[in-house]
């Protein structure tokens, strides 16, 4: 017998009523994530997100940096092609950029930026989250992402002449993709003002504890640079000396000292990322975690090869001269940052030879794992130097060639100024390269005097900081204070061999407009 | 929020307004009596013995003999109901006739009475309003497939059902009324017993090529009936656009106890063998490959000194063989199958129990698919007005499976076609030129040894897929019902590859490799809904459904590759190299939550006037907050025209009813959506995962909405003995998802967005007869489809971009406004280059095209064959498809054939792209004995020339045909036992041929395959498993 149940017409009405209204269904319902992809909301948390984003802001740079260095070597006196090399790369190393030419493609510089404002956009959360996440910390990571964002917008503008300026965190694409472009000069001042509130000033009473993220921008630094690109040499000098020393007992923190000293400087580039009296700003490769560094592979004399030194660097570090020895940069010229193979013998006294870059190879284990360095003490000294010089008074052109040549520790008494940088071995002291000395001549002629220094400034620049993206920067810069005809020389030098060329591409460079690349 | 509330509130209102207006009439005292004959359609004979009730009073009769009746009725326009077991049953308004001439349909044919189970509840096929067609157990039976989808092929119109290939437990690829969509799904959804299933998870393998089935779940002899639902799915909202299959095993339940018993066995023959170049032929190519390197004739003999028959050569035996490498694959392979049902129960409860083994050969060693099935339903009632039904099914099916993209290393098909007639399988000895007992290496051509592919490489899916629900009904009263359904749907498949070092061609550093794949798939759903039903004496009727569904998707894979293991026996992961960086792992994890509420309104006129309306809400997590939200309306609306006074005394009329409808739905099942809201995705920066955007998110990305208007004709005439359909419609996606490339300086230059229009137009029309002449039946019909998708707009928001060209292996498509959607695109041949033109083009790599190189069309005229010389070369989608079908019974006897064809669509022959393309050491077709050389010039197959420098091999219109075919896919002989009381109730002998005849132009082994199931990859031919004529000989027994 079936039972027979009756069911109450309350029952009923939920029954209906379930029906229509089902499930209150609230947003957090509909909270799916996909593995690999989330929501910013479901980031911006802990500590710890804020430095897997500080990280993310930067890891774009693993694409742009072996491109960077590639223009940087062909635009200007670096590197030349190799029979191996593809169009694309002839193209660059000819002055002739055809729009669509991958290495000059921009799209990683932005993501920087996209990502840079976007983690400000949010990092305050953290914030208010996670109390390990301190005042002082914000501030750090706010400068650090201001840093990198200035870092890319100063490359994107040297590059480029002009960059596409994001106030904000870009969320949704812009009505008609209206973006406002700055020119190099308009960027220049705008990303100055954006730093300077970013800088930890020993002069004013509201000191911080400085913090040093790793792999970001030293700030400082930065400013400095800024400045010097704007030729406002005093204030370059003043961030620029602030950056190698710690704000509370102006001890050197950069130093340029013993650690690198001779056979040691090489270990720059493979202690790069352990390190902090020389390293400030890293971009890391591992192919133990599937990141090569294509650079390494695209010129790489067991690779693709399609790159290689010019004759010129060749030369300049084979006719170093040396505090004692032979001729010779020994400890960063052949086979530390250059090699030169000679193959065959073509008659008594010519021999064939074949020269490649093994800056990225000191790791002869793991090239493809070398980094790539952003920036470092070296290249902040020089700057310095750079800068110092330019001041023009005689003092300040007495310390640019003293952190160029030997250093304040070769110096007695120490200059007060200089006075807690005793360790300071000078660029070239440090590789035990023999000083430069002023002629008599020059010591009378101020303005004789500070082209020579500068020139060599420059020469050594190109040397300490070869295939490391700086050359072509160095150049413009140098050249838009001076004259367009000293790139024009610098860079055509290259073509000497073949007049033709030679003149096509002088003439061309003399024009800075023509400094300017297109994509 | 308001907003949603503001659309439910409507919602609840239209359905209980609508419920509550309309109450029951009182009946109406008797008035008139109607007397008619009742006959049987096809025959004439008089039907004794039907059962004749009124719909509204009850009274009820039976016929005499002579099949005559008479009965008392309230009016004339009153219902009346006439049942026969054995026979369709069918409802009839009197339409003021006194005297009704009627035929019943034996159920076995179809009948426009016949009901179908649509997701909404069971209706009548005639009284639809949008364009639906049932198939029952009849036109699934004595058919080999190992799929049920398999059996769809040609059954229904607006279908289209591609079997992948022909390798074993291969899924298919279906599509109803065209391709709508460039990311997201394009196949029909599936209903199985209730329960939604989005199998568009199902595509991804560890081998190329392959897709595991996840059809496999139910086994086609558990079907009792199918429906397909072409349009008006606006009661499923966001997950409607592609169509519905809705699958019913057996449900009904029956008080006594049936037990069926079936089986077949069989034979699968190997394809028709493709016509390669013979072991001299060869030498002659291969000396004129090296000759193209620059190598001269004493060179040449230094290198490969066996190459002139110097028996005293090193490796001579090695090199000097004849081998038909197609005919060391493939192999006749074996096919059989067993299947157990029982049913019974009593009126408490009933069961239904059925378990199936199925094992497919492949047509070469070493593959093949079995498959274990179990199935439980039953039904429980508790009370007379609430009943409870369970419902579970179960499948492991393993694949020993064979690499079939587009890699020669991997795919022994293109390797047998490619590897040198001069080499064999075994190793042989230097001495004797005897086989040894182990497989050769590569040798000297650079081709893997087919028969170390098809013998050493290992392939295996297993595939556990368990679907289960539980219904709970109760009735309210005689109008109210209510129903919910609870189910899970688990489908995890393994996949273990393992790829040896020997014989197998290496790429860079790695020799072999074992991967491990992983495939899960998980549902949970709920749907419940509220059902009214009410029939008014004055004839107006009522179908109102009200209520939700629910579904949590989970779609997850994990798949690890590692290479180089200590020898070719260790085939795990984790035997292979100690380096971290040559394992790889990858995987993905994705969800999809969807809720909908939906309300459905059917009414209709005494059958004259029929009117629906749909309408759901729905959100689900592939959008962000701001477009989650979805309203689908649709309407439809037909006329049954033979209702009508003035058709009424037509005779020869059994029904003319148009049509007419529109429709919203959406397409929400695609990744792309996530970009409206998921942008963060993860990198490494050395051992740490960094986070970082992967895009510019679009919050504006909405769903796909198409909107489709139909228009369609039923028609039957002479007793149902002739039945056409009609159907046209025009579907238009105007918020079609394209990705746009933007500035370089928004960083990340990919963006999605609404920027395409689509629009598919299309013509469905399927036919049907039955001729009876004494003993002998004839049943014939068809179907026709004519089907037009075009890209109506696109707009880029970089003004720069004109269309979108989208390279896949191998080949090229682009989507450009006007034009189909996915069109191949590259180079129109026009040619060779003649001495005169000479060192005038520069060919698509660069080169200077010298005589003998094929001349592409130079569409700029500026002697550079780039990419702004490319056109659209041809269009994968067919224009015309359809079918044919036909079957002769006499007595017990019954003869039939099912024909399917396409017309009008290209492939893309990648096969002969590889054996013509003169560029290797591979073997050729006997095309290129026509090669251009200096000697014979009068050719238009260009000359051989190692690496192609020229790309004279490039996509192009030279290897695109035309993919039209005319298959005739099944034949079936059958004999029906008569019962044999005490010993079967029933029992039926069939043998069946399938794939006897294909009639095509296509010069590959098979017109009918896809690659994979995406757009991109319909026509392009990479070598699949050709599919296998096979005969299989069966029995079907009734105890």
């Amino acid at each position: 017998m079936k039972k027979s149940y009756k069911i109450s017409p309350f029952i009923q009405a939920i029954i209906v009523a379930l029906m229509v209204f089902g499930y209150g269904c609230s947003d957090d319902f509909f909270n799916d994530k996909a593995g690999d992809r989330i929501t910013p909301d479901q980031h911006y948390k802990t500590l710890i997100d804020a430095g897997v984003s500080l990280q993310g802001v930067i890891i774009p740079l693993q694409d742009f940096m072996p491109n960077l260095i590639m223009m940087d070597g062909l635009l200007s006196d670096m590197m030349d092609v190799t029979a191996n090399a593809n169009a694309n790369l002839i193209n660059i190393n000819n002055h002739e950029i055809a729009p669509g030419n991958p290495y000059v493609n921009p799209a990683s510089l932005y993501q920087v930026i996209l990502n840079a404002n976007e983690v400000l956009a949010n990092i305050d959360k953290i914030a208010a989250n996670d109390r390990n996440f301190d005042a002082v910390l914000l501030k750090a990571y706010k400068g650090a992402l201001v840093g990198m964002r200035s870092w890319t917008y100063l490359t994107l503008i040297r590059l480029y002449g002009k960059a596409a300026y994001m106030e904000d965190n870009l969320t949704s694409l812009p009505a008609n993709l209206s973006q406002k472009m700055l020119s190099r000069e308009t960027m220049l001042d705008t990303l100055i003002n954006q730093m300077i509130p970013h800088i930890h000033d020993p002069g004013t009473g509201t000191q911080m504890q400085e913090v040093r993220l790793k792999y970001c921008v030293n700030n400082k630094a930065l400013l400095g640079e800024l400045y010097l690109e704007k030729n406002d040499y005093a204030n370059a000098a003043t961030y620029l000396k602030l950056a190698c020393e710690s704000y509370l007992n102006q001890s050197a923190i950069l130093k340029v000292d013993k650690t690198y000293r001779d056979a040691g400087w090489s270990n720059i580039f493979l202690n790069s990322e352990g390190d902090d009296v020389e390293n400030i700003s890293v971009i890391p490769y591992s192919t133990e975690n599937k990141q090569d560094n294509v650079l390494a592979y695209w010129i790489g004399r067991n690779y693709l090869y399609m790159v290689k030194p010019t004759a010129l660097l060749v030369d300049s570090f084979r006719t170093q001269i040396p505090a004692a020895g032979n001729p010779g940069d020994l400890w960063r010229g052949q086979g530390i940052t250059i090699k030169t193979d000679t193959l065959m013998q073509v008659n008594d006294s010519t021999y064939l030879t074949e020269s490649y870059i093994t800056k990225y190879e000191i790791d002869d284990q793991d090239p493809l794992s070398s980094d790539i360095i952003l920036s470092r003490a070296a290249d902040v000294h020089l700057l310095l130097a750079e800068a110092l010089n330019r001041m023009g008074d005689e003092t300040s052109q007495k310390y640019a060639l003293m952190l160029l040549n030997d250093g304040v520790n070769a110096v007695n008494p120490k200059p007060a100024p200089y006075s807690r940088w005793s360790a300071n071995l000078g660029i070239r002291g440090r590789v035990y390269l023999k000083a430069w000395e002023l002629s008599e001549g020059l010591l009378r002629n101020p303005e004789a005097r500070m082209l020579y220094i500068e020139d060599l400034i420059m020469a050594e620049r190109a040397l300490e900081l070869a295939f490391e993206g700086k050359r072509w920067f160095d150049l413009m810069r140098v050249a838009r204070r001076r004259n367009p005809e000293y790139l024009a020389d610098k860079v055509a030098a290259k073509f000497a061999t073949d007049p033709e060329v030679y003149n096509k591409i002088h003439v061309k460079l003399r024009d800075p407009n023509n400094w300017i690349l297109t994509y | 929020m308001t907003k949603r509330y503001y659309y439910l509130t409507c919602l609840s209102f239209m359905f209980l307004g609508l419920t509550f207006a309309v109450q029951p009439l009182p009946a109406q005292a008797p008035g008139k009596i109607v007397s008619g004959m009742v006959t049987e359609s096809g025959t004439g004979l008089p039907l004794q013995q039907v059962f004749i009730s009124v719909s509204t009073t009850g009274a009820s009769t039976t016929t005499d003999e002579k099949g005559e009746f008479s009965i008392s009725v309230p009016d004339l326009h009153s219902e009346l109901i006439f049942d026969l077991p054995g026979y369709v049953k069918r409802n009839i308004f009197l339409r003021n006739r006194e005297f009704i001439s009627l035929s019943m349909v034996p159920i076995i044919y179809k009948s426009l009475d016949d009901s179908y189970n649509s997701p909404l509840g069971v209706r009548t096929l005639k009284d639809a309003v949008f364009p639906v067609t049932g198939l029952t157990v009849n036109d699934l039976k004595h058919t080999r497939a190992s799929s049920f989808d398999q059996a769809f092929q040609g059954k229904v119109p607006g279908l289209s059902v591609t079997e992948q290939s022909g390798m074993p437990g291969q899924r298919t690829y279906m599509n109803i009324r065209g391709i709508s969509s460039i990311y997201a799904a394009s196949e029909p959804l599936l209903f199985i017993d209730g329960m939604i299933y989005d199998y568009s998870y199902a595509t991804k393998s560890l081998m190329e090529g392959f897709a595991l089935n996840p059809l496999d779940v139910v086994d086609i002899d558990d079907i009792s009936d199918v429906t397909f639902l072409k349009d008006g799915l606006s009661f499923l909202g966001a997950a409607g656009s592609n169509g519905v299959i809705d699958v019913n095993t057996e449900q009904e339940s029956e008080a006594s106890t049936v037990i069926k018993l079936s089986a077949y066995g069989g034979i699968s023959l190997s394809p028709e063998r493709q016509d390669l170049l013979d072991a001299t032929q060869f030498k002659g190519y291969f000396k004129d490959i090296l000759s193209s390197q620059g190598y001269n004739p004493g060179q040449i003999n230094t290198m490969y000194p066996w190459l002139d028959g110097n028996q005293s050569a090193d490796e001579f035996y090695r090199y000097n063989n004849n081998t038909d490498w197609q005919e060391e694959i493939y192999k006749p392979s074996t096919l059989y199958k067993a299947h157990f049902f029982i049913k019974g129960g009593d009126d408490i409860a009933t069961y239904n129990i059925s378990t199936g083994y199925l094992s497919h050969e492949g047509i070469y060693d070493k593959s093949g698919y079995t498959r274990f099935n179990l199935r439980i339903n039953g039904k429980i009632n508790i009370t007379d007005r609430f009943s409870i039904t369970p419902n579970a099914k179960l499948s492991l099916a393993d694949s020993k499976l064979a690499n079939h993209g587009p890699m020669e290393r991997k795919n022994p098909i293109l390797a047998s076609l490619m590897k040198s007639p001069l080499m064999t399988s075994y190793t042989k000895d230097e001495l004797t030129g005897a086989d040894l007992a182990y497989l050769d290496d590569v040798g000297a051509f650079n081709i893997s040894n087919p028969t170390v592919i098809v013998q050493n490489a290992q392939g295996s899916n297993r595939n556990y897929h368990f679907l289960s629900s539980i219904t709970a009904k109760y009735r309210i009263n005689s109008n109210f019902n209510v129903s919910t359904l609870v189910g899970i749907n688990f489908n995890n498949a393994r996949e273990n590859i393992f790829l040896p070092d020997i014989g197998i061609v290496q790429i860079d550093s790695a020799f072999n490799s074992p991967g491990d794949f992983v495939n899960e798939f998980r549902s949970m759903q709920n749907h419940t809904q509220l059902n009214y039903t009410n029939k008014t004496a004055s004839g107006h009727s009522f179908i109102l459904n009200g209520g939700f569904r629910y579904m949590k998707n989970s779609y997850k894979h994990n798949l690890s590759l590692d290479l180089n293991t200590a020898s070719d026996d260790f085939k795990s992961l984790g035997d292979g190299s100690q380096y971290n960086f040559l394992r790889s792992t990858t995987g993905d994890n994705r969800g999809l939550t969807w809720i909908s509420y939906f309300g459905n309104l059917n009414y209709n006129f005494r059958n004259k006037y029929f009117l629906l309306g749909n309408l759901s809400y729905d959100g689900n997590s592939a959008t962000n907050k701001d477009n989650r939200y979805n309203f689908y309306p649709s309407l439809g609306a037909a006329w049954r025209l033979s209702a009508e006074g003035f058709l009424n005394e037509a005779r020869w009329l059994d029904d003319f009813k148009l049509r007419g409808s529109w429709s919203v739905t959406g397409n929400m099942f695609s990744s792309v959506y996530d970009y409206s809201k998921l942008y963060y995705t993860t990198r490494r920066m050395n051992g740490t995962g960094v986070l970082l955007r992967e895009i510019i998110p679009n919050n504006e990305l909405e769903l796909e909405k198409k909107n489709t208007i139909n228009a369609g004709i039923d028609l039957s005439l002479f007793k149902q003995l002739f039945n056409i359909h009609v159907d046209y419609y025009n579907s238009n996606v105007n918020n079609l998802v394209i990705e746009q490339s933007i500035p370089e300086t928004f960083g990340y230059t990919e963006y999605f967005d609404n920027g395409g229009k689509l629009q598919i137009k299309g013509l469905e029309v399927a036919a049907d007869a039955r001729l009876h002449f004494g003993n002998f039946t004839w049943l014939l019909g068809g179907a026709v489809n004519k089907q037009a998708t075009e890209v109506k707009e696109l707009t880029f928001l970089n003004p720069g971009t004109k269309n979108i060209v989208t390279p896949v292996n191998n080949a090229q498509f682009v989507t450009m406004a006007g034009k189909p959607i996915n069109s191949y695109y590259g180079y129109r041949v026009e040619g060779l280059i003649s001495s005169a033109d000479a060192g005038k083009y520069t060919g698509p790599k660069g080169v200077l095209m010298q005589e003998g190189d094929i001349r592409f069309k130079d569409v700029d005229g500026n002697f550079v064959i780039d990419e702004k010389d490319m056109e659209i070369i041809g269009d994968p989608n067919p224009d015309l498809f359809g079918s044919a079908f036909t079957s002769l019974s006499f007595k017990n006897f019954e003869l039939s054939a099912l024909f399917n064809y396409t017309m009008g669509n290209d492939v893309y022959n990648y096969v002969r792209n590889r054996t013509e393309a003169m560029d290797s050491y591979a073997n050729q077709s006997k095309t290129v004995l026509n090669r251009w050389t200096p000697s014979h010039k009068g050719t238009s197959v260009p000359r051989a020339s190692y690496g192609d420098p020229a790309g004279n091999a490039v996509f192009s219109d030279r290897w695109i045909e035309d993919g039209s075919y005319m298959r005739l896919e099944r034949l079936t002989l059958s004999y029906n036992f008569p019962t044999w009381q005490g010993v079967h109730k029933g029992m039926v002998v069939y043998l069946t041929a399938t794939n006897l005849l294909t009639l095509t132009d296509y010069s590959g082994y098979d017109p009918e395959y896809v690659y994979v199931n995406s757009p991109y990859y319909m026509g392009i031919d990479y070598g699949k498993i050709p599919h296998t004529q096979s005969f299989v000989m069966g029995i079907k027994l009734n105890l």
